[in-house]
This record gives C-alpha cells, sequence and structure tokens, in this order.
C-alpha cells in the first residue's frame, strides 16, 4: 500500500455515544468514515448504562405505581408481584433494538463498521484484531472514543465478583436475581439509581455516600430532598458514611460502616460498587505514537479536543472529564465537524445538563448556588415547591422542588435545579435560558403551560424576582 | 432639618415613583419609620424615615416619578420651620448619594445620534449589561450565532470605551493633568468611529477641484441678490448627483450581499459645542440646489441648538465632512458607517495651476477625499466616484437644475 493512500478519511475507535454520533455527522458532512469497535455498537450508555438502567427503573416504578395505585382509587384484587426475568428481558429487548438501530444509521451513512480491537502502529495507522486476526486501517484523522469500563474499588477484605456477592454497575445491569440485602457504595447518579431499583424491587438496601449529601456534584438542596425521599421509600441513606472494611461469611459480606464516628457492621448479600470507572487506554500503544495520558485518560490539549498528536481527537469519557453520554455525543458532532470543514471550534460547557433518574427525579444545569458564590457572582436564587401548583396536585407529583440560582446585578440565569416528577425533561428550558444568555425578567416574561409542571420553573423565577404567585 | 430624599434601593435605580403617603405633614416619625411605598422599576419599596421628626414640605405627590437623590421632603425637629425657597427647585444638594451619576435627565434629552428603532439581536443579558454600561446595544457589533449580540461582546465593547476613560487617577498625578470624563455624545463617537475605522476597510481617494466656475455663480448669485448658495450646498447637490448617477456608492454592506438604496440621504457632519452631529437632508435626488440649502441650514442650527430630532439623524446613505472653514489642505473622514463611502471637503485656497497651454495661472482650488467601504467599492469605482463629483463641481451649471 503506498504510504499517504488511506482507507477512510476519518476512523472513529469505539461506537459509544460519542463515536457513533461523530462518525454520523463526520458521515453526512462528506468524510468516509469507519469505525472500529471491539464490542457492541452503542458503547456503555446503549448497552451497561444510560439504558439499561433507565429499563429497570422504569419497571421498578410500574410495579411501584401498582402496588400503590389505591392512592389513585384503584383498587386491586389479587396478588401483585414481579416476574423478574420478564423484566430483565423486556430491558434486553429494549437494548438489542435500539443496538440494531445504530446499525441501521451506520448502514445508512455509508459508514464501514469494523469489529475488533484497535491498536495503533503509527500516527496514521492501526492494526485491528478480532479472533486472532489482525487487519491494518489508515486515515487522515482518529476520533478516540473508546470511553470507560468499571473498576473494582479496593475495599479491605472485599474480594472476588459477582459469583462471591460482589457486584459492579455491569452486573447491576444484568442482575442474576434482586437480592434480599445488599449494601451499594456510591451515593452518586449510578448509586442512588440502583438504590431506588433494587428497594423498590423488594431488596433490603443500604446507601453509603461519603459526602454529606447523595449525589453530591448537584446543588446540595437537590441531595438533600433526595436523600430525604429514598429514606422514605425505605432505603437505608447513610451520608458522611465510609465502607471501611468487609468480611467474607457465607452467603455474603459483613460490612463494616462508620458514620459520624460511630461503626456499625451490616450483613448483605450483595456488595455493588457504585463508583468507580476508568478509561480505555490499555494496550493501543497511545503512548508509542505520541498521544499522551493523564491519570484520568486521554489528554487533549484544550476543548477543541484534539491530543498532543495534530490528526488524533478525543472524545466522551476516555477524556476522563465529564461522564456524561451527551456531553460524548456533542463532543463527537464538534470533533466530527472541526475535522471535516478544517475548523478548530472549542466546546462550550456552560451549560450541560446532568439529570439522575431515580422516582423522584433530578435535573440539573450550570451553577449550583455554592459554586456561583464561589466564583465571586452576587447571587439571588428563587425557589418553589411543586406541591404549590394545579398539575403537581391532580397527578398526585407534590414531592420536589425547582430553584433556579441568578446573578443579582443583571438577572444572569446561572442554573437550574429540580428534584420532582418528570423533571429530567424539564431541564432543557435551563439549557436554553443559560446558553441563550437570559435573564430572569426575560425568563418571567415567558408564558407557561397550564397546567404542567414546568410551572414551578416560573414561578421559581418569580420568586428570585421577589413575587411568585404561588408562594 | 433633616431632607427626605428619593432613596437608591437598588444597584440599577435611577429613579422611583411615589405610590403613596403613609404619613401626613405634621405627622411624628421614628428614624426608621415607613413612611411611604415607592415604586422602582423592579418592585415596590418602603421608604424609611431617615431620623426622626415632624414631616414637612412635602414635595413630590403621589404617582410623581423623580431622580434618585432628590428631595422629596423634610423632617423637622422641634422649633425648626422649613428653609426659605424649599422646593423652589434650587438644587438642594443630594444627600446620600453625593455621585452625580444620578442625574441623568439631560444627557437623555440631548439629542443621541442614531437611537436604536426596530429589533437589535441581542441576548437579554447582554442588552441589561450594555444598558447598565450606558451602551448603544445597536452599536455593537454581535458575535453570536447569526450575528447576534451576545454578553461578551458587549463586554468588548465597555473594555473599548473605558481604555479611553481610565478607571482610576494615576496614584501621583501631576498637577497639570486634567481627566475630563466623556459626557453621553463623546462616548457615542468615541464608539462609533472606533467601530468604522475597525471594522470597515477604508480605502481613500483624493482629487484637487477647480472652483473658478462655481465662485464665478456665487460672484453672480450675490450680485443678483438671488440669496446665498454656499460652496458645501454645492458640494451636497453634486454628491447627491454622482449618487444618482452611481448608485454603487449609495449603498452599505450587508454580510452576503451589498444593498443600494433607492433614496439619497446624506449626512452632513456638523460641529457642536460638546463633538459632533450628523443630520441627514433626506431625499435628496430631488431637491433642487435652494431646498438643499434651506434644508441643510435648518438641520445644523437645530444641531447646534440641541434640537435635532432622533429621526433626523437616522438613516443617512452617504456622509460629507466639511472641514472648509477650519484652514485645512487636506483630510480622510471615517466612514460613518453603515453607510459605504464619506467625501472629506478642506478649505479653498488660490493656488498656481498649470491650465491648458501649459500656462500657469491663480485659481480657487480645494482638494477633496473620498473614504470608501472596499467591501462595497473598489478603488476604480471610488476613483469613477469621486471623478464625477469633480466633473459635477466644475461644471456647476449642471447642478442648477
Ligand atoms: C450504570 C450507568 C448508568 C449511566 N447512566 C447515564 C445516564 O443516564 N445519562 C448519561 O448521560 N450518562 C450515563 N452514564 C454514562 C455514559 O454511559 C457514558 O458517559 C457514555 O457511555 C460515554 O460514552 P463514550 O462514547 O465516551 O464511551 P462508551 O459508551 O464507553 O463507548 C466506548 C466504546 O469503545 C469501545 N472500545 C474501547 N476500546 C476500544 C478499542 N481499543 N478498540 C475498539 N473499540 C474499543 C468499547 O467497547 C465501547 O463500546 C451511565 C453510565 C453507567 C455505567
Amino acid at each position: 500500500m503506498p504510504k499517504d493512500s488511506f482507507d477512510s478519511d476519518v476512523i472513529v475507535i469505539g461506537a459509544g455515544p460519542g463515536g457513533y454520533v461523530a462518525a454520523i455527522r463526520a458521515a453526512q458532512l462528506g468524510a468516509t468514515v469507519t469505525v472500529v469497535e471491539k464490542e457492541y455498537l452503542g458503547g456503555t450508555c446503549l448497552n451497561w448504562g444510560c439504558i439499561p438502567s433507565k429499563a429497570l427503573i422504569a419497571s421498578t416504578e410500574a410495579y411501584q405505581n401498582v402496588l400503590h395505585a389505591d392512592k389513585m382509587g384503584v383498587k386491586i384484587d389479587g396478588k401483585v408481584s414481579i416476574d423478574f426475568d420478564a423484566i430483565v428481558k423486556r430491558k434486553e429487548k429494549v437494548v438489542t433494538t435500539l443496538r440494531g438501530g445504530v446499525g441501521m444509521l451506520f448502514k445508512k451513512n455509508k459508514i464501514n463498521h469494523v469489529e475488533g480491537f484497535a491498536k495503533f502502529v503509527d500516527k496514521n495507522t492501526i492494526s485491528v484484531e478480532k479472533d486472532g486476526k489482525k487487519t491494518k486501517l489508515r486515515a487522515k484523522n482518529f476520533i478516540l472514543a473508546m470511553g470507560s469500563s468499571v473498576i473494582y474499588l479496593p475495599v479491605p477484605g472485599l474480594e472476588g465478583g459477582q459469583k462471591e456477592g460482589v457486584w459492579t454497575s455491569d452486573d447491576a445491569v444484568n442482575p442474576p436475581f434482586v437480592p434480599k440485602k445488599m449494601l451499594i457504595l456510591g451515593g452518586g447518579a449510578v448509586g442512588v439509581e440502583f438504590s431506588y431499583v433494587f428497594n423498590g424491587l423488594g431488596a433490603d438496601v443500604t446507601l453509603v455516600e461519603m459526602m454529606p449529601t447523595v449525589i453530591p456534584m448537584m446543588d446540595e438542596d437537590l441531595g438533600k430532598e433526595l436523600g430525604k425521599q429514598l429514606k422514605k421509600q425505605g432505603v437505608g441513606v447513610k451520608v458522611g458514611a465510609s465502607l471501611d472494611k468487609c468480611e467474607k461469611t457465607k452467603n455474603g459480606w459483613k460490612c463494616h460502616v462508620t458514620t459520624g464516628g460511630k461503626t456499625e457492621v451490616i450483613e448483605v448479600d450483595v456488595v455493588l460498587l457504585g463508583v468507580g470507572r476508568k478509561a480505555n487506554t490499555d494496550g493501543m500503544a497511545l503512548d508509542k505514537i505520541g498521544v499522551k495520558l493523564h491519570r484520568r485518560g486521554v489528554e487533549i490539549v484544550d476543548d477543541s479536543l484534539k491530543t498532543h498528536v495534530g490528526n488524533i481527537y478525543a472524545i466522551g469519557d476516555v477524556t476522563g472529564r465529564i461522564q456524561l453520554a451527551h456531553v460524548a455525543s456533542a463532543e463527537g458532532v464538534r470533533v466530527a465537524t472541526n475535522i471535516v470543514k478544517g475548523e478548530a471550534k472549542q466546546m462550550d460547557y456552560k451549560a450541560v445538563p446532568n439529570c439522575v433518574y431515580t422516582v423522584p427525579e433530578v435535573a440539573s444545569v450550570g451553577l449550583s448556588e455554592s459554586e456561583a458564590k464561589s466564583q465571586g457572582y452576587e447571587v439571588v436564587t428563587g425557589r418553589f415547591d411543586f406541591r404549590g401548583l394545579g398539575k403537581a396536585m391532580a397527578t398526585g407529583h407534590i414531592d420536589g422542588f425547582v430553584k433556579v440560582v441568578c446573578e443579582k446585578k443583571y438577572g444572569e440565569v446561572l442554573g437550574l435545579h429540580m428534584v420532582g416528577a418528570h423533571v429530567t425533561d424539564m431541564i432543557p428550558e435551563g439549557v436554553a435560558a443559560i446558553n441563550l444568555e437570559a435573564t430572569i425578567e426575560s425568563m418571567i416574561d415567558m408564558i407557561h403551560a397550564h397546567p404542567t409542571m414546568a410551572e414551578a420553573i416560573l414561578e421559581a423565577f418569580e420568586d428570585a424576582h421577589g413575587m411568585a404567585i404561588h408562594k | 432639618m433633616t431632607e427626605v430624599i428619593m432613596p437608591k434601593m437598588g444597584d440599577g435605580m435611577e429613579e422611583g415613583t411615589l405610590l403613596e403617603w403613609l404619613k401626613n405633614e405634621g405627622d411624628s416619625v421614628k428614624s426608621g419609620e415607613v413612611i411611604g411605598n415607592i415604586q422602582t422599576d423592579k418592585a415596590v419599596m418602603e421608604l424609611e424615615a431617615p431620623g426622626k421628626g415632624k414631616l414637612a414640605g412635602i414635595l413630590v405627590p403621589v404617582g410623581e416619578t423623580v431622580p434618585v437623590g432628590v428631595p422629596i421632603a423634610a423632617l423637622l425637629k422641634d422649633g425648626e420651620s422649613l428653609p426659605d425657597g424649599w422646593g423652589s427647585g434650587a438644587p438642594a444638594a443630594p444627600a446620600a448619594e453625593p455621585e452625580p451619576a444620578v442625574v441623568a435627565a439631560p444627557v437623555a434629552a440631548a439629542p443621541v445620534a442614531a437611537k436604536s428603532t426596530g429589533r437589535v439581536k441581542a441576548s437579554p443579558l447582554a442588552k441589561k449589561v450594555a444598558e447598565k454600561a450606558g451602551i448603544e446595544i445597536a452599536a455593537v457589533a454581535g458575535t453570536g450565532p447569526g450575528g447576534r449580540i451576545v454578553e461578551r461582546d458587549v463586554r468588548a465593547a465597555i473594555e473599548q470605551q473605558s481604555t479611553r476613560i481610565p478607571a482610576a487617577p494615576p496614584v501621583a498625578a501631576a498637577a497639570e493633568d486634567i481627566k475630563v470624563p466623556l459626557n453621553h455624545l463623546r462616548g457615542i463617537i468615541a464608539q462609533r468611529t472606533l467601530e468604522s475605522k475597525q471594522q470597515v476597510p477604508h480605502f481613500y481617494v483624493t482629487v484637487e477641484v477647480d472652483l473658478e466656475r462655481i465662485e464665478t455663480l456665487r460672484q453672480a448669485f450675490k450680485e443678483e441678490e438671488s440669496g446665498k448658495v454656499s460652496v458645501n450646498d454645492f458640494v451636497v447637490k453634486a454628491c447627491a448627483k454622482a449618487l444618482v448617477d452611481m448608485p454603487e456608492a449609495n449603498a452599505t454592506y450587508g454580510g452576503d450581499h451589498v444593498l443600494q438604496f433607492g433614496s439619497v440621504n446624506i449626512g452632513v457632519a456638523a460641529a457642536v459645542d460638546d463633538g459632533l452631529l450628523v443630520p441627514v437632508v433626506k431625499g435628496c435626488e430631488n431637491l433642487t440646489i435652494r431646498q438643499i440649502s434651506q434644508s441643510v441650514r435648518d438641520l445644523v442650527g437645530k444641531a447646534r441648538d440641541g434640537r435635532l430630532l432622533p429621526d433626523e439623524m437616522q438613516g443617512s446613505t452617504f456622509s460629507i465632512s466639511n472641514m472648509g472653514m477650519l484652514n485645512v489642505d487636506n483630510f480622510t473622514a471615517i466612514i460613518n458607517a453603515p453607510n459605504a463611502a464619506i467625501v472629506a471637503i478642506s478649505t479653498a485656497k488660490r493656488v498656481p495651476v498649470v491650465v491648458s497651454d501649459d500656462e500657469i495661472e491663480i485659481r480657487t482650488v480645494m482638494n477633496i477625499t473620498g473614504s470608501f467601504d472596499h467591501r462595497v467599492l473598489d478603488g476604480a469605482s471610488g476613483a469613477k466616484f469621486i471623478n464625477i463629483i469633480r466633473d459635477y463641481l466644475e461644471s456647476p451649471t449642471h447642478l442648477l437644475s
């Protein structure tokens, strides 16, 4: 093969929400594109992350709704129970359908899908290995989108895998059974979502989080509220707590959990590690061709997402920055456009929505109150509880609230933070507000449909302005 | 006596409306007691007594709006009475806020160049920041999607302005340095000219115009006592005709197109006390030189008296800057964006000129220099245009119809 002949303009390594979206956009813009994927199309998000977890949550919520249907005046005679196999099968069907969808999109956009593990030979060549067979592929540009995988966080005494009752999120989305008693380590999005699922399906769940609230990456009012709601549902929420060590028992683990200086021993069948992921960079000879790595993943030189090798870009989880599917996709679109159009535009991370799909849901975008203050803003906040809304009362979704964080002098919208039913579907209003540089005054000028849960956003902005109508 | 002034109850507050007095004249009030309600642009706020005493001399009736810092009533201690002339409008020193920033009214009343009408594509935050900084948002160049003006654009504009206004006096300022704060008009001129010079690629073409025939004509006008016509009037008329002949110059750059205007509206720069205004003579293509002359005289007079209406400073399609009376040999003018061209008129002089047959004659000539937006016109068109003006000025009977 002559030295400067290429198989494609762009090779994307990894077909998660970062890689597959980048590939499609590059193809739409006219590039010839190859995607190398060692496992399943859709990556973590579609196969082990966002989608299967949401499918399990949906089944759990359906079960809970039936259990509590009497509150809505619906009487159920006879026993209500779950068919766990059917729940897992349904989830599996959702995942395979979506996976097939990505494959269809590749065909439609004439994207060359190569199965196997990619490793760099030089900065324009990779070798792809599948079942012991190696193929060389050359391209002008590469997009690294290898994502991340679970790792086992070291806990003294805790050893083994699924068989020994030590689960990661990969096991939790393919659960062999509903444990009777389980301890979930880490109160981030993954930890609280599985707490909701397994508690809702009948497990006795203890959730251990080191920080003073669950979902500590969000405005602390949200974590407080979610912690309260999960407790109400029966989850043993322990915040400011640590899992010091575990001892193996016949059927599981004795867990030593310290909260505020007091240690208790909790016996469980399963310990679920809800934290700990690692960028997938091993065995690819990245350092050999000059792509620099840092502790958490591939190092990029700036927000145009170039690596230290000019024709190689990195997006999504593999950069060790924001680990969210929609960020990976947005970075994919940016990089694909930059490559094909020869631009060097930077990502803007000012308005990245962050959602948690528990019941109630949590959604947040922009600066939290404490972040805004520590960045030197003079802050005004507004808050409105859903219970003040007609829609919330009518549908029985009165828990939770909306909180807005704004800058005082100009009324600039800095953050929107919500906990309650359907809030993940309401967060785009906050994204638009921040991206379009809305002010409090411009927000309260917008007519919100009645009756909707989103009226609480209007009211919270009114509150920040000093005049909520229903407060 | 303690003055009760319209308090500043928020960062952006410039004036307040008295909603109600909760106390009557003669009532005794304690310090901090709520004596009335005030409506600001944001909320209804309570007016607290700034001291104790009897409420007296209410100057602001319910419903009236006054600027922050202005006295609105007084509090009298036992034995005190209102000073003579209380409320006669004598400028009482604003007690709480010595900053004169609160007297926004006279500035607002002064004619402001091209107050933006119509929709400005700008983010709400950008508008707010501009408003608080006293920047004309329409004059800010937008860099957001589709040219939308976003916060960083306004910040950049403020930055540009503030490089002109040192934020603080130098620590050991030499005694003879005087800091003259920019008045509103200066601020606008500064911003407009900077923007034009930065954003419009200018090029310049100069020609010498022989004024002999115009001088002869003017002399005839004078002798026949048919009313004065100035050189400037001839220039305006010549430009109007040249613009009709060459609509390419009567245009503006539109990003993906050039817009050629249907009518010829000529802005005539006029020096005023505190700066420069550009009143616009509209529809010049249909005006006789007499009508132009009259119109220019009216507008410039109004400009000098500060009586120009915003509408009379808007909508120019071309401009003229005349320094004829200032004894200059030649100068170049900054394009009055969004126009595509401006012509600079210098002082007419008697100079030796080589005429036909290589003879030397003393004649009256003047330099005129066109500044052109290279995005709209190229050198050759600029040269052609300035020569058309010259031809008209050198054959002025064409200008009399
Ligand atoms: C339980 C769970 C729930 C989650 N829920 C959400 C959620 O609700 N919302 C959200 O936004 N995010 C969620 N996430 C995070 C989200 O899944 C990730 O941020 C997202 O998948 C990152 O996308 P990516 O394209 O960067 O990488 P990935 O999705 O990890 O995809 C990388 C792909 O690259 C492949 N690959 C790796 N190395 C090679 C190689 N050398 N050669 C070939 N192929 C290779 C991998 O097999 C993989 O398919 C969740 C994560 C987990 C674990």
